[in-house]
C-alpha cells in the first residue's frame, strides 16, 4: 500500500511541474481560437512548427547548461556568428558549403570552450562569462564585416530552413525532434547524462563520487554553443541572407522555453520533456502575438514577463493533495 | 574591509599583494595611469587638448552613474542587468515627452527619476520579496523594458529643449557639467554607503544574507534600497544621455549594463557581494572612458569598438573576478 501511495504521490509531484505550463498552453490555445481563428489553418500551424524547431534547438543547449546550474547568454551570438561565417566563407556559392559548415562548428566550439573555461577555470559566474562572450562574438562579427553584416547563404543549404518532410512538416522541427531524441537518450540512459544531473544537483557530491564536474560543465557549454550553431544554420538558411539583428531575442526565448517548461535555474532538475513543452507553449504564444499584430517590442515585453513569471511560479510548486506533502515529510 | 580573510593555502606573496591591490581598487588606477602615459606619448597634443579632456569626462558621466548603481547592487550580493534598458527607456521618453517644449523640461526630468525608481522598486521587490534570483529577474526586465522602449518608438524620435542641450555642453572651467552630476552622485553614494546604517547593512547583507538576518538586519528594505538606487541613477543617466544626443533613440543604452558590470569588476568589487571599493569602480569607469577615447584618438575603425570592448571585458572577468569559494 505504501508503495502505491508513494508511486501516486511521486507521479503527482512530477505532474505538478508540467501542470502550470500545460495550463498555460491550453489557455493560449483557447484565447487564440477566440481572438484569431486563423491560428488553426495549416499555414499558421506550419509557422508554429517552424518556431518550435528553431527555439527548440537552442533551448536544448540551454537546458544542458541549466542542468549544470549555469546559463548560456551567448547562444544568440553563436547563431549570428554562424550566418556570417557561412556567408563569408562560401561567398553564396554551394562549392565551399562543407568548409563553411565545418568552420561554423569550429567557431561554435571555440565559443563553448571560452564559456566553459571562464566558468570552470576562473570561477566566473556563468551569466557574466557568457554575457561577456556574447559581446565579444558580436564585436568580432561587426569588426569582421565592417559594421554591416551582409551576404548570401548558399542555396544548397536552403532545404534545412525551408524544406518540408512529407509535404507538410517543416524540416527544422524534424531536426529538433531528432536532436531532442538524442538529448533524451543521452540524459536519461547514459552515464554521461547521469553525470550532468549529478554535477548540477551537487557538484561536491558528484566530485566525491568520481565525477569530474569541470569536464561535465565544459562539455555542456560546448554542446550548447554547437546547438546554437545548428540553430543559426537553420535560421540563416531559412532567411537566405545575413541579418545579425534578427536572432537577438532567441537568447531569451531559449531560456524562457526551458524555464517555462520547468527546468530549474538552480541546476540538476528538469527533463527534455519539460523543455519540449515549454518550447511548444512559447512558440504558440509568440505566433499568436504575431497574428494579433503585435510588433517586436510587444513580443520582447511578453517574453520578458513570461520568463519572470515562470521563475516565480517555479519557486511556488502547485500544491495538489495533502498526501504529497505528508509523503514528502516521511520520506 | 580591513579583515579580509587570509587566502587559503600558501600562495606566493606577490600574488597575494596583487589580489589585495585589486580588491582595494588600486590595480585599476595603475592601468589607468599607464594608459594615460601611453596616450600622452602616442597622441600627446590631441589627448591633452581641453576639448578632448572634456569629451572624456562627459563620456564618463552616463556610464559612471550606471556603474555607481551597479556597484551598490553588486555590494548587496545582486546584479542588475536591466540598467542599460532603463537608460534607453528614460532617455527615449525624455526626448519624446519633452518634445521641444521648454515648460516640460523639469517635470519630465522628475518623472524620469521617479520612473527609474519605480523600475528599481519592481526589480527589488521581485528579488527581495518574491526571492527570485537577481540575474533572471533583471534579465527579464532588460527585455521587458527594451520591449517597452521599442513600443514607444521603433525609430529615433523626440527632441529635447535647448536648456538640456546647453547643460550637457556647459563647462565649469575645464570640467563639463554632466561630469559634475557624476561627482555629486559619487559623493552621495559614498555618504550613503559609509555614513548610514543602510550602507553598513548593505555590506552585511551582501556578505552573508542569513548571518545579517540573524544579526537583526531587515534584509528586504536594504535590498529594495539598493535596486531603487540603481534605478534612480539609471533614470538620471537617461536624462543626461538624452541631453547629450538631443533626440531619443530606442537603442541608446544597449550594452551599458555590461560596461557597468565591467567597471565594477575591474574595480575589484566581488560579484559575490559584501566587498568592494567605490574608488575602484570609479577607476573602472575612468578606464572604460579612456579606452573609448583611445579608439577615437588612434583613429581605429569605429567598427572595432565592440571588439575591443568585448576583449577588455573578457580579460577583465578572467583576471579580476574573485574565485568562488569552494
Amino acid at each position: 500500500m505504501t508503495t502505491a501511495t508513494t508511486g501516486s504521490a511521486s507521479v503527482l509531484t512530477r505532474l505538478s511541474t508540467v501542470l502550470a505550463p500545460l495550463a498555460g498552453l491550453v489557455l493560449v490555445l483557447v484565447l487564440a481560437a477566440v481572438t484569431t481563428p486563423q491560428m488553426y489553418t495549416p499555414d499558421v500551424v506550419r509557422i508554429v512548427l517552424f518556431q518550435v524547431g528553431i527555439i527548440g534547438i537552442a533551448a536544448l543547449g540551454q537546458t544542458l547548461v541549466l542542468l549544470t546550474g549555469g546559463i548560456d547568454l551567448s547562444i544568440s551570438g553563436a547563431m549570428a556568428m554562424t550566418s556570417v561565417v557561412l556567408a563569408v566563407t562560401t561567398g553564396g556559392s554551394d562549392g565551399r558549403l562543407v568548409a563553411g559548415v565545418l568552420l561554423s562548428l569550429a567557431a561554435g566550439l571555440a565559443v563553448g570552450l571560452l564559456n566553459g573555461g571562464l566558468v570552470v577555470l576562473r570561477g566566473v559566474p556563468p551569466f557574466v562569462a557568457t554575457f561577456a562572450s556574447l559581446v565579444l562574438v558580436q564585436g568580432v562579427v561587426i569588426a569582421w564585416t565592417g559594421g554591416a553584416p551582409s551576404g548570401r547563404i548558399p542555396a544548397g543549404l536552403s532545404w534545412l530552413g525551408q524544406g518540408r518532410v512529407l509535404g507538410q512538416v517543416p524540416v527544422p522541427v524534424v531536426v529538433f525532434a531528432l536532436l531532442a531524441l538524442a538529448a533524451l537518450v543521452v540524459l536519461e540512459r547514459t552515464t554521461a547524462g547521469r553525470r550532468v544531473y549529478a554535477t548540477g544537483f551537487n557538484p561536491d557530491a558528484a566530485r566525491l563520487s568520481g565525477v569530474r564536474p569541470g569536464l561535465v560543465v565544459v562539455g555542456c557549454y560546448v554542446a550548447s554553443s554547437l546547438l546554437g550553431v545548428v540553430a543559426g544554420m537553420v535560421n540563416a538558411s531559412y532567411i537566405g541572407y545575413v541579418d545579425a539583428a534578427l536572432v537577438r531575442s532567441l537568447n531569451l526565448d531559449s531560456i524562457a522555453a526551458a524555464v517555462i517548461g520547468g527546468v530549474a535555474l538552480t541546476g540538476g532538475r528538469g527533463r527534455v520533456g519539460n523543455t519540449l513543452l515549454g518550447t511548444v507553449m512559447l512558440a504558440v504564444l509568440l505566433t499568436w502575438l504575431i497574428q494579433l499584430g503585435a510588433g517586436a517590442g510587444a513580443r520582447l515585453v511578453v517574453s520578458g514577463a513570461v520568463i519572470v513569471l515562470a521563475v516565480f511560479m517555479q519557486g511556488r510548486p502547485v500544491r495538489i493533495p495533502r498526501i504529497t506533502a505528508r509523503e514528502k515529510d516521511t520520506t | 574591509m580591513t579583515s579580509v580573510a587570509a587566502p587559503r593555502g600558501s600562495r606566493a606573496p606577490r600574488l597575494a599583494a596583487f589580489s589585495g591591490l585589486v580588491r582595494r581598487g588600486g590595480a585599476v588606477w595603475v592601468i589607468v595611469l599607464a594608459l594615460v602615459l601611453a596616450l600622452t606619448f602616442a597622441r600627446g597634443t590631441g589627448f591633452w587638448n581641453s576639448g578632448n579632456i572634456a569629451a572624456v569626462l562627459a563620456g564618463a558621466a552616463v556610464l559612471g552613474l550606471v556603474a555607481l548603481g551597479q556597484h551598490v547592487v553588486v555590494l548587496g550580493g545582486g546584479i542588475d542587468l536591466s540598467v542599460g534598458s532603463m537608460v534607453t527607456l528614460t532617455s527615449l521618453l525624455t526626448a519624446v515627452l519633452v518634445d521641444g517644449y521648454p515648460i516640460r523640461t523639469v517635470p519630465v526630468i522628475v518623472a524620469m527619476v521617479v520612473l527609474g525608481a519605480a523600475m528599481g522598486l519592481l526589480n527589488g521587490s521581485l528579488v527581495s520579496v518574491a526571492r527570485l534570483p537577481p540575474f533572471i529577474v533583471t534579465l527579464g526586465m532588460l527585455y521587458l523594458v527594451s520591449g517597452v522602449a521599442l513600443t514607444v518608438s521603433a525609430t529615433p524620435a523626440g527632441r529635447v529643449t535647448a536648456a538640456l542641450t546647453d547643460f550637457s555642453r556647459a563647462t565649469l572651467g575645464p570640467v563639463p557639467a554632466p561630469f559634475l552630476v557624476l561627482v555629486a552622485a559619487v559623493a552621495a553614494v559614498w555618504l550613503l554607503l559609509a555614513r548610514t546604517p543602510w550602507g553598513r547593512h548593505l555590506y552585511a547583507v551582501g556578505g552573508d544574507q542569513h548571518a545579517a538576518r540573524a544579526a537583526g538586519v531587515r534584509v528586504r528594505p536594504v535590498l529594495l534600497g539598493a535596486y531603487v538606487t540603481s534605478g534612480v541613477l539609471a533614470g538620471l543617466a537617461g536624462v543626461l544621455l538624452a541631453a547629450r544626443s538631443a533626440i531619443g533613440s530606442p537603442t541608446a543604452g544597449s550594452g551599458l549594463e555590461l560596461s557597468a558590470i565591467t567597471a565594477v569588476v575591474i574595480g575589484g568589487t566581488s560579484l559575490l557581494g559584501g566587498r568592494g571599493s567605490l574608488l575602484g569602480t570609479v577607476g573602472g569607469v575612468a578606464l572604460l572612458a579612456l579606452i573609448t577615447n583611445a579608439i577615437t584618438l588612434l583613429q581605429l575603425p569605429s567598427t572595432w569598438t565592440d571588439l575591443v570592448r568585448g576583449l577588455i571585458i573578457i580579460a577583465a572577468v578572467a583576471v579580476f573576478v574573485v574565485r568562488r569559494p569552494r
